[in-house]
């Protein structure tokens, strides 16, 4: 049995043993019969094991570069090193479409382990058997990888040049994977939720962690895919709103409206339908994204050419969307909000005017990334929507985000005195206003730099004012010295920290994507060898070019001497093809990036031209990434909860 | 925000509010998924052919335009693009047989270096001028002129000064064939 | 004397050729970041290093100096390369949806949100009188100090 036959084959084992997975569960939860949902649950061990073995033949068959097998003679060639051809797995459309099925299988079995054992399960996992199934039937039809190729080619075409430029290829798409497969969990535990009718707070406490983890690897994925381009695509930015970065951010806006908006429902059992709602948004927008950037419906530096796949994933996604919308319709009646606001000055409301402001950017990215198509459609004409139409659009609702996130950890839940308000906001607000006029006397005019300014200044003194407030609070309860109480706290809320700490990730990235965005220089300048120029402030000494011939690639490097050091910003000639991919150089500094392109360089008579970029504070974007993933870290730590003694430490608990 | 609350009232309109926006969603996707994409259509065609002077291989000014009354084939390409070494030979052989009818072909080397561009011009007989493209000057910025987008491009012009047909992308035997008949050249 | 004024001239001169330059420059980078690389997705003409956009650069760049109007310079590209050349849809026409329905959605759903925060907040909250609240907030404090 060769390669194709068998990866062909267990693919199709794994997916009997999903149907069968998603039958028994669905009768078991239906039927209310536990041994059928017992059979549903167990199916998910051989649907693991054997979408792991298709895995294993498609990496054996990369390795061993078996180009029988047609996705390794269309994405994968032998003279790639080694890490390459290992990621090749999901360097192209089937063999990511794997690596996401098995992903699931593995988030299926996960759960089906460690989830409590009620009458949601059943539910649940027959919804993750059903989305399984799409993928690992995907797999099995129209995006196989294991297709046999009569006439095995020599060697395989070889992968996409862009991609093995870098070694985040390695990192960023399984993030990303691992972070849309996460969302599936809450997903199938909200239709679980609709199905049975409960629709109480079960549901949402049992997957808030799967969430969290979820909405973790989306943002580093996020973080991390920009740093990506920022390395390799030699523009000097990270974000230039293509359709795949829009597709990866709706998720994510969803996901974080919902983390947030989750906390009423927990608190005031209210918005029931509303949070219903965004989940099956943020799920449905990873498949929605699959589509928008496999089908070649919108032109993408990412997509990986036209495919039968898009009006599949179109399909599944419409699929869902009715489903989805039967249910809530034949069930939403049951919702009854409990409880209501008591006031709109609390920390709902700021929960609540954060959803509107989500929902609207994640509503402004669909439209931009969409009208194009839509336009064409209508008036056969071609138009784009770009960066600047985002940036308009996006920066002030970003703003207000920021802003919302300054004042919303100042807000109690229910509501607030106006004085307590004030007491709390008073310094910080001095603080805030103090900044930009500091920032101002210094010499930012621009107005939006002044604001992120003026609102992180307001997010970090707000969160010191509230930790020092309830510092203050456990010390009058219980005494005792105040890095004792703050430890106390931080055992006791890890989730409210973490939040905390997350938050201020948050405002370092914003201070980052506001200075290198505003205050972004570059030049361009020729140089002969041995020339020596002040640009932008550096010392830039140019002595040749360098060129070295790997198997796989050629590269052509300019000799750099930067400030005592030396760079080498370099242009790759791939195999067969012909675009150079740049490779920049870049000298990484806290307070900024010196960022260097070799545009095109003369063999001949060595001279070349080079592109100078300088961006303020960028790295603080990366930094500020780290942070939030680590603070969302410490959201998942149990808390240790220390009997609370007195009415105030209660207060504080509520105010989690 | 207001689902919670409308859904309960069991608005008639409400309700399938959000159905209707969805399903008019996806059926927009639907739909721009199944239209054949618009034809890449070149704006220049059926309009004057813009005039540009360039620099030939040999080193003497060229302008399009002193080649009016006679039909034109200008051929954007550069000696590092594979598909223009597949078509060279069909242009040489194309030049040779619209020679009855004057026709002036017209090799404009995009983003190349002369030496490269005379050793493609020498290795696929190209017996025709060829110029190179020099975007530094204004009366040189061909590329813009014509809006390419790659290379090679082929622009059929006729003798009247008119572009009849731009192809975008490697020609076939078939579309060189209609290209040359459009204005005339055999 | 007239070397003097002359030579001031010339420093006059210059200077204001230099500011007319860098008004000039300022004109070219705003054009230019409308402007689409035709070969890369999403990349404006500035950001792009391909010779693509390096040519219709100096392109943009002889228009301005030449005293063109910023719309007929933008017009230009649309009549070569089609509307796709520009990033963003000119805020006109239909295109107008585009830009007004962020707006429509944003200010709708805080009618939305402020209406429901208003119903949702009145339902439930009887008058309390302030008198009876200062009543639990004494005994609240009391229990605190205890």
């Amino acid at each position: 049995m060769n390669n194709s036959n068998l990866g062909e084959f267990s693919i199709l084992i794994a997916l009997v043993f999903c149907i069968w997975g998603f039958v028994n569960s669905a009768l078991g939860g239906s039927r209310r019969d536990p041994k059928l949902a017992e059979v549903g649950r167990r199916a998910a061990i051989p649907t693991f094991l054997f979408a792991t073995f298709a895995l294993i033949v498609l990496e054996v068959a990369l390795l061993t570069n078996d180009t029988s097998v047609n996705y390794v003679a269309n994405h994968s060639a032998s003279t790639s090193p080694l890490w390459v051809k290992i990621v090749s797995l999901w360097g192209a459309l089937a063999g990511s479409i794997l690596l996401w099925a098995w992903l699931l299988a593995g988030f299926l079995l996960l759960v089906s382990r460690i989830a409590k054992n009620d009458a949601l399960r059943p539910y649940a996992l027959a919804t993750m058997f059903a989305v399984l199934t799409f993928f690992l039937g995907v797999n099995a039809t129209v995006g196989s990888p294991f297709l046999e190729v009569p006439l095995p080619p020599v060697d395989g075409n070889g992968p996409n040049a862009l991609l093995q430029n870098h070694w985040m290829m390695a990192v960023h798409p399984v993030l990303m994977y691992i972070g849309f497969v996460g969302l599936s969990v809450p997903f199938a535990y909200a239709i679980a939720a609709m199905l049975t009718g409960r629709l109480g707070e079960t549901w949402l406490v049992q997957t808030r962690r799967w969430s969290i983890v979820a909405w973790a690897f989306l943002s580093a994925a996020i973080v991390s895919g920009g740093w990506w381009s920022y390395e390799v695509l030699g523009w000097g930015g990270y974000w230039a709103w293509d359709p795949v970065e829009n597709a990866s951010i709706l998720p994510w806006f969803f996901t974080t409206a919902y983390l947030h908006s989750l906390q009423i429902q927990e608190r005031r059992r209210i918005l029931k339908g509303w949070n219903l709602g965004l989940i099956v948004a943020a799920f449905s927008s990873t498949v929605f994204g699959t589509f928008l950037t496999r089908s070649g419906i919108v032109q993408s530096v990412h997509s990986f050419s036209k495919s039968p796949i898009g009006p599949v994933f179109l399909g599944f996604f419409a699929v869902t969307l009715a489903i989805t919308l039967y249910i809530a319709y034949k069930r939403l009646s049951l919702v009854r909000d409990d409880h209501s606001l008591d006031s709109p000055l609390s920390r709902e409301g700021a929960f609540l005017a954060g959803n509107l402001l989500f929902s609207s950017f994640a509503f402004t990215v669909v439209l931009g990334t969409m009208f194009p198509v839509f336009y064409e459609a209508f008036t056969n004409k071609t138009t784009s929507v770009g960066a600047p139409f985002f940036n308009q659009v996006g920066i002030p609702i970003g703003l207000a985000i920021l802003g919302l996130m300054a004042i919303g950890p100042a807000l109690t839940w229910r509501r607030l005195e106006g004085v307590a308000l004030r007491k709390t906001l008073m310094i910080p607000g001095i603080l805030a206003v103090l900044t930009s006029v500091i920032a101002f006397v210094l010499g930012i005019r621009d107005i939006n730099v002044l604001l992120t300014l003026a609102f992180s200044s307001l997010a970090i003194s707000v969160l010191f004012v509230v930790t020092g407030n309830a510092m203050r609070q456990r010390r009058q309860a219980e005494g005792g010295s105040s890095l004792k109480a703050l430890g106390e706290l931080l055992n006791a809320y890890p989730r409210r920290y973490g939040a905390y700490i997350t938050h201020f990730g948050m405002v370092v990235i914003a201070i980052g994507i506001a200075f290198s965005g505003a205050y972004k220089t570059e030049r361009e300048l020729a140089f002969k060898p041995g020339e020596t120029k002040t640009v932008l402030g550096h010392e830039v000494r140019y002595y040749g070019l360098v060129g070295e011939q790997r198997p796989e690639k050629t590269i052509q490097a300019a000799k750099l001497e930067v400030d005592g050091k030396e760079f080498y910003p370099a242009q790759n000639y791939y195999g067969t093809q012909r675009e150079a991919v740049s490779t920049p150089a870049i000298q990484y500094k806290v307070g900024g990036d010196f960022y260097m392109v070799l545009v095109n360089g003369d063999p001949q008579d060595q001279s070349v031209s080079l592109k100078f970029i300088s961006s303020p504070l960028i790295s603080w974007i990366w930094i500020g990434g780290l942070i939030v993933v680590i603070g969302a870290a410490l959201t998942l730590i149990p808390a240790i909860v220390s009997e609370p003694k007195t009415v105030s430490s209660n207060v504080a608990a509520a105010s989690d | 925000m207001q689902n919670a609350n409308s859904v309960q009232k069991q608005n008639p309109i409400q309700k399938f509010v959000v159905p209707i926006v969805l399903l008019a969603f996806v059926a927009a996707l639907g739909y721009g998924l199944t239209k054949p994409a618009a034809v890449n259509t070149s704006s220049l065609e059926g309009k004057p052919a813009p005039d540009f002077t360039l620099k030939t291989l040999e080193g003497t000014d060229l302008t399009l335009s002193s080649f009016k009354g006679r039909p034109v084939v200008v051929n954007f390409f550069a000696s590092w693009c594979g598909p223009c070494v597949d078509e060279a030979p069909m242009l040489s052989q194309a030049a040779i047989d619209s020679a009855a009818k004057k026709t002036v072909f017209l090799g404009v080397a995009y983003s190349d270096k002369a030496p490269l561009a005379k050793a493609f011009r020498d290795k696929y007989n190209l017996g025709f001028p060829v110029v190179m493209d020099d975007d530094k000057l204004e009366a040189g910025r061909s590329s813009v002129k014509y809006a390419i987008t790659g290379v090679p491009e082929t622009f059929f012009i006729d003798a009247k000064g008119i572009v009849v047909k731009a192809i975008t992308g490697p020609l076939d035997a078939e579309s060189l064939q209609a290209g040359l008949k459009g204005i005339g050249a055999i | 004397m007239i070397r003097i004024l002359s030579s001031l001239l010339i420093l006059l001169l210059a200077g204001f050729s230099l500011a007319q330059n860098a008004a000039e420059d300022a004109r070219v980078q705003a054009l230019a970041k409308q402007i689409r690389c035709p070969i890369c997705q999403g990349l404006s003409i500035t950001e792009s290093s391909t010779d693509f956009s390096r040519s219709m650069l100096n392109e943009l760049k002889d228009r301005v100096k030449q005293g063109e109007t910023d719309d007929s310079i933008r017009d230009y590209f649309v009549s070569k390369y089609g509307r796709v050349v520009l990033l963003d849809p000119p805020k006109s026409g239909s295109d107008l949806i585009v830009w007004g329905a962020p707006l429509v959605i944003l200010f709708g759903g805080a009618a939305a949100l402020f209406s429901y925060l208003r119903r949702a907040s009145n339902q439930t909250m009887p008058e309390v009188r302030s008198a009876s609240l200062e009543k639990v907030r004494k005994q609240l404090e009391e229990s605190q100090k205890l």
